[in-house]
């Protein structure tokens, strides 16, 4: 806890650096701003730190509560990448049958298996959404296939 | 009175009272989608006005208006995902309301609430455009910079837990607020070289990024590998959308005070809507006994911003009637509906068109009114939406994000910044980072960084507007307040703390029962 | 029954999205049907001599502006009757965003098959002078102007000048605030002509957007600014903001108290103008084609009557004169263009 306090506060700083390093850059006018911004980012980077490192040597690091499961990073990993290949997929191919495959794809990782409800639910909303954006809309989706 | 009466014989024409529920329920399905917003709706719907008589167009778009700013609370509630930005105050009671149980009362709440404040505006606009229009007129750069303080100050108390990454976040928003050209000089500041970052990130997309797309990593992270059959069987309870008038009157106060800042603060031009809802909410949770409990649940964290919204809508409209001068981008179709009908804002208008004006007033109160009952019905079969597990409905989610923001501006990088913002919440979320703080600072840190350099332009580069300017100090000395108020009440509370260390702080204990629901 | 159950759920949420299309059509066909619109049957079909263009394709607008806007709302009376005069579905999509530049992009990346067609205001020549564009202007072929909004010079009426040469004095001698709609306008590069010509000294101001400015000018905030009739109108006649010269050469319709630069001595025209065009290599009958078609809508009553009503004064230029005329806006902007990078 404390320890994920001083990395956040460590990348803080070194953030708040970085802008402050472009904003120099700038003229004064534009760079007046950024600076001001950057200084209280690496600010409240430092105070976080210090606050995290002071707390840990003080009371030490605290017991994580005992998580019932552990986080799945990797199924976090599987939808971001999902919704990277629906987004080139959608541009590239069409739209409806990228978005069939996004909504399987998510549910079927999150752990749905109904496929009885999943086929239809995605078939329809995917096709509803076309339908919708189309017409109602006036929105051109780009891509090859409807 | 007698124009009263010239409106509303208007305005009860079967056609025009026809469009008026139609666009109280197109406004309202447009608003509850995320991504859409009214704004497109009316847009879309302007040049099609063109052909209506006036009176007939005017009370439609005035339907999709005020029941697309109800019907954004509708997703903030029951997804945790705001449709827009004048709906993400809503998020933040709404939704942990419906994970305790409770999203027919927030849903109820919310319904009245849009109802008190949209009456309570179209009233105010009806008796009081005349002298309020110029009170817009005495908003210069300096005012305008006050008032984003303002709203900036709240980011000190919807923060969370521990203040400095409250502040964090806040200022991260800042930054990114700054991503763009330089409105005073045109340079460009961490664009990267990238045309789509020229006039600045996308705020609805960043919005959804952070909220939509967030929700669904987050059900990845805890996703079981069984059929989540069990998880189906149980209807979850939601409650009744009826609130009871108890509960009616002990709103009262909260209505009323979110309807007051919001229309009011809806008159300024360019100002309104946004700090509105922000102001609204932080206003409750400083004023309430129990402001303790804001972010976890409150009915009150519902009401306030969803009157302050809806308040801004009559608000918006008085400097276009009187001025001619749109308050928001939604008042801008307005204007254009209404030169295309060949009708002149300002006084002109409320003498020789009395009809119109006064019939799009009663339209105002009307589609309020109608919007009670139509969404405490609607929304007893909306709910239902919570029942579908949620391992189905988060790709049903990401497709409706995706394509909402695909949809304002038919551009892929919009889905890019979803993605990114996607990814930088759940980080956010992983290192106890509150992203509330950053959604406010990215809506209002350009707006304060512009007037202010234009303030100082004004004042031959001298900050003396700073004290010299009666609203712009008092609105300063208020955030100054707003903003330390939450601090030193957080550091002697830690400090009662230490003192006894064994007690475990209310605050814990109701942050954990949300987890604990959240998993079910 | 469970299954059921659920199906009957997720249908009520699609039931939901088609009733939404569903409302959205008797929208937007009622109202033609229920008002008797004259233009309508005498439009039909004169003009499709042409043997491919149109073709039944639909031909898309491209505003690179935001939905509302003034551009989106021209494009839109100008889609309406477009369709009708080639006889296909015309519609008009917006991309807004990177200061115009993406929807520029887009629609100049397109087929040039006269299908997609930009709509072109001083933006595309600014943009591609400020060099952050990857087309040029050999990049588009101009179709037509169909509206040309000179400047008004305005003061606030707190600042207690009451003619141009009080104005050009004071703006002399000193720095008057200028309040524009942003950084780089149409507005802000007029008033940077304007100081450059005559020697003139402003403090910028620069706003979010032309509500902002004229409220900014009515409340005094700014002392003056220069702006098109519409956005102002209001406050113009309640006196708030007092028009001293329009940048034409003959006097505005709704302005007609108010001199013409060239009256006042002074050789100066500028303003805003509003085009089509098309990607480099469309054929040259299609252009013909779009071009006629346009002038064609520009001189139907109803798309008269409604420009008119919204402010925004028609003025038609065929495919060569508004070629010519932005060549000229390009090469007048060029050498001014250093102005806006100080």
């Amino acid at each position: 806890m404390h320890k994920k306090d001083m990395g956040v506060g460590a990348v803080s700083v070194l953030f708040g650096a970085w802008m402050f390093f472009m904003a120099t850059k700038l003229k004064s006018g534009p760079a007046f701003w950024p600076k001001i911004v950057a200084a209280g980012i690496v600010i409240l980077g430092v105070i976080i730190f210090v606050t995290a490192f002071v707390k840990l040597r003080t009371e030490g690091e605290p017991q994580e509560k005992k998580a019932k499961a552990p986080p799945q990073y990797g199924k976090v990993l599987i939808v971001l990448g999902i919704l990277i290949a629906y987004y080139f997929a959608f541009q590239y191919i069409g739209y409806t049958i990228p978005t069939f495959l996004m909504i399987a794809g998510t549910a079927f990782t999150l752990g749905y298996r109904n496929w009885k409800v999943m086929i239809p639910t995605a078939l329809a909303v995917s096709i509803c959404l076309y339908l919708a954006f189309t017409q109602l809309f006036n929105v051109r989706f780009p891509g090859v296939f409807f | 009175m007698q124009n009263i009466l010239l409106g509303l014989s208007a305005l009860m024409q079967p056609q025009t009272l026809l469009f008026l529920f139609i666009g109280t329920v197109v406004g309202l399905i447009i608003g509850a989608l995320p991504g859409l917003t009214g704004n497109m709706a009316i847009a879309l719907m302007v040049p099609v006005t063109f052909t209506m008589d006036p009176t007939t167009g005017l009370a439609f778009l005035t339907a999709i208006y005020c029941s697309s700013i109800f019907g954004g609370s509708i997703s903030a509630i029951l997804l945790g995902i705001p449709g827009t930005i004048s709906s993400f105050a809503t998020t933040l009671d709404g939704y942990p309301m419906a994970l305790q149980g409770k999203a027919g009362t927030a849903l109820g709440v919310s319904t009245l609430s849009s109802v008190f404040g949209g009456v309570f505006s179209a009233i105010v606009l009806m008796s009081l455009t005349s002298v309020l229009a110029e009170f817009a007129l005495t908003f210069g750069p300096a005012e305008y910079f006050a008032v984003a303080v303002l709203g900036l100050s709240c980011i000190a108390s919807i923060g969370g837990k521990s203040i400095s990454k409250g502040l964090l976040s806040g200022f991260i928003g800042l930054f990114i607020a700054c991503i763009g050209m330089d409105p005073q000089t045109g340079v460009k500041r961490y664009t990267f070289g990238n045309i789509n970052l020229l006039s600045g990130v996308e705020m609805v997309a960043a919005l959804i990024g952070l909220f939509g797309v967030i929700s669904v990593l987050k059900s990845a992270e805890k996703a079981k590998k069984a059929t989540g059959e069990r998880a189906e069987e149980k209807m979850p309870d939601v409650g009744s959308t009826w609130i009871g008038w108890k509960m009616c009157a002990q709103l009262l106060p909260t209505w009323l005070r979110g309807a007051v800042i919001g229309t009011v603060v809806g008159i300024i031009p360019g100002a309104g809507t946004n700090v509105a809802t922000f102001l609204a909410y932080d206003t409750e949770k400083k004023i309430s006994k129990d402001g303790d409990t804001f972010g976890k649940g409150n009915p009150k964290g519902v009401a306030a911003p969803e009157s302050a919204n809806n308040g801004v809508t009559g608000g918006s409209l008085v400097p276009l009637l009187a001025l001619g001068v749109p308050g928001n981008a939604t008042s801008a179709l307005f204007l254009s509906a209404l030169m295309l009908q060949g009708l002149a804002t300002g006084p002109v208008l409320f003498t020789d068109h009395a009809d119109i004006v006064y019939a799009l007033f009663l339209a105002f109160f009307i589609c309020n009114i109608i919007m009670a009952p139509l969404g405490l019905f609607l929304l007893r079969y909306m709910k239902k939406i919570l029942s579908v597990p949620e391992s189905l409905m988060g790709g049903i989610i990401l497709a409706f994000c995706v394509t909402g923001v695909f949809s304002i501006a038919t551009n892929p990088f919009d889905v890019i910044t979803v993605i990114v913002f996607g990814v930088l919440g759940y980080v956010f979320y992983k290192f106890d980072i509150p992203s509330a703080p950053l959604i406010v600072c990215l809506v209002l840190g350009s707006m304060a960084e512009r007037n202010l350099r234009q303030a100082l332009v004004a004042n031959s580069g001298s900050y003396s507007f700073l004290w010299t300017r009666p609203i712009t100090l008092m609105v300063l000395l208020i955030s100054l307040f707003s903003f330390f108020a939450p601090i030193i009440s957080k550091a002697v509370k830690s400090a009662r703390k230490r003192r006894q260390p064994n007690v475990v702080s209310v605050n814990d204990m109701v942050e954990g029962s949300g987890e604990e629901l959240d998993d079910d | 029954m469970k299954l059921w159950k659920k199906v009957a759920i997720f249908s009520t949420i699609c039931a939901l999205i088609l009733s939404l299309s569903a409302c959205g059509k008797p929208a937007a066909g009622t109202p033609s049907s229920g008002t008797p619109e004259n233009s309508a049957p005498a439009s039909g079909s004169p003009a499709p001599a042409a043997p491919s263009f149109p073709d039944g394709k639909t031909v898309t607008l491209v505003v690179p502006f935001a939905a509302g806007g003034n551009v989106d709302l021209c494009a839109r009376i100008i889609a309406e009757e477009m369709s009708k005069v080639l006889n296909t579905n015309v519609v008009v999509e917006d991309r807004e965003g990177g200061g115009a530049i993406i929807g520029q992009t887009y629609a100049l990346s397109q087929p040039a098959d006269g299908y997609t067609v930009l709509l072109q205001t001083s933006s595309f020549v600014t943009n591609i002078l400020s060099g952050d564009t990857e087309f040029g202007m050999e990049d588009c072929i101009a179709i037509g102007q169909f509206c040309f909004d000179p400047e008004v010079i305005v003061v606030s009426a707190d600042s207690e000048i009451t003619s141009l040469e009080e104005f050009f004095e004071k703006a002399k001698s000193g720095t008057l605030t200028n309040s524009t709609p942003g950084f780089s306008t149409s507005h802000h590069i007029a008033s940077l002509i304007l100081a450059d010509t005559y020697g003139l000294n402003f403090d910028y101001m620069h706003t979010n957007g032309s509500a902002e400015q004229v409220v900014q000018l009515a409340g005094g905030h700014a002392q003056s600014g220069l702006t098109t009739y519409g956005g102002a109108a209001t406050l113009i006649q309640e006196g708030k903001i007092i028009p001293l010269a329009v940048c034409s050469n003959e006097r505005h319709q709704a302005l007609p108290d108010v001199p013409t630069m060239a009256e006042l001595g002074y050789d100066f025209t500028y303003g805003a103008y509003r085009g089509m065009g098309v990607p480099a290599g469309t054929p040259d009958e299609v252009v013909q084609i779009l071009s006629d078609a346009l002038g064609k809508v520009m001189s139907v009553d109803s798309v008269i009557q409604a420009f008119t009503d919204s402010g925004f004064p028609i003025s038609y230029l065929p495919a060569a004169d508004f070629q010519a005329m932005l060549e000229q806006d390009y090469k007048n902007m060029e050498s001014i263009y250093h102005l806006l990078e100080e």
